[in-house]
């Protein structure tokens, strides 16, 4: 147990690092642990997570079936119930609408899969979701200071109106919070 | 395939605090009401 936790906390540090120096990551450490940890599941009864990822692809590549693949996901979720695996499908459903609304990368959206597909958990999809709010004021403080509320105000002023604000400057990658909260997870819970 | 090929990693930003604040705000809200995600999720799979 102990040498699959110090593997995946090397995978995840790496993946942190790439993205800060980079930008990017390779497709060759996300795309291979997303597919075989996918077909793992489905090899033992987690089938709706390769339907739900089948629907993701599809949903990627013809714009016209971006939105019937997501209520398609939620007939995955609901059928991943008996087997425990719905959290993984909740998780791999809210990455897939960010990712298509250009929110999160590639690269981060595929890491958050192939972790929430290896550990269909509830702690790990909030501890996710907590680092990367902690990241995310981190930011706010550190870009705008006291400003913070009115940047965030202009934020969603802009979404109202399905407008991304985009800010020049220093850049604040997100894989470390998803590193961060893997890492927690592997060394606390697992 | 679009999705697979993109290797592009996120930058935090604005809007990441705010759907993080709505996500949470949705879920106090099911909860606060009784339900639970999965009832949610039954009644969406029950529309297609």
């Amino acid at each position: 147990m102990t040498a699959a936790r110090v593997g995946l906390s090397a995978w995840l540090v790496a993946l942190a690092v790439a993205d800060v120096r980079e930008g990017e990551v390779s497709n060759w450490a996300t795309v291979p642990p997303l597919l075989i940890i996918t077909a793992w599941q489905v090899l033992i009864g987690g089938w709706p997570l390769g339907l739900a990822l089948v629907l993701i692809l599809a949903g990627s590549q013809w714009p016209v079936f971006a939105v019937p693949s997501l209520g398609l996901m939620a007939l995955c979720a609901w059928f991943a119930i008996p087997g425990g695996a719905e959290v993984a499908v909740w998780v791999w459903t809210f990455v897939y609408v960010l990712w298509q609304i250009g929110v999160i990368g590639g690269a981060d959206a595929k890491v958050v899969m192939a972790l929430a597909a290896a550990f269909p958990d509830g702690r790990l999809a909030w501890l996710l979701l907590l680092c990367w709010f902690g990241l995310s004021v981190i930011y706010l403080l550190h870009r705008h200071g006291r400003r913070a509320p009115q940047a965030l105000l202009k934020a969603t002023k802009g979404l109202v109106r399905f407008q991304v604000v985009e800010e020049e400057g220093e850049r604040y990658p997100a894989l470390p919070a998803v590193a961060l909260a893997g890492l927690i997870y592997v060394w606390l819970y697992l | 395939m679009r999705f697979l090929k993109d290797r592009s990693g996120a930058e935090v930003t604005e809007v990441a605090v705010i759907i993080i604040l709505i996500v949470v705000a949705a879920y106090a809200a099911i909860r606060a009401f009784g339900l639970r995600i999965s009832a949610l999720f039954e009644w969406l799979a029950g529309l297609f």
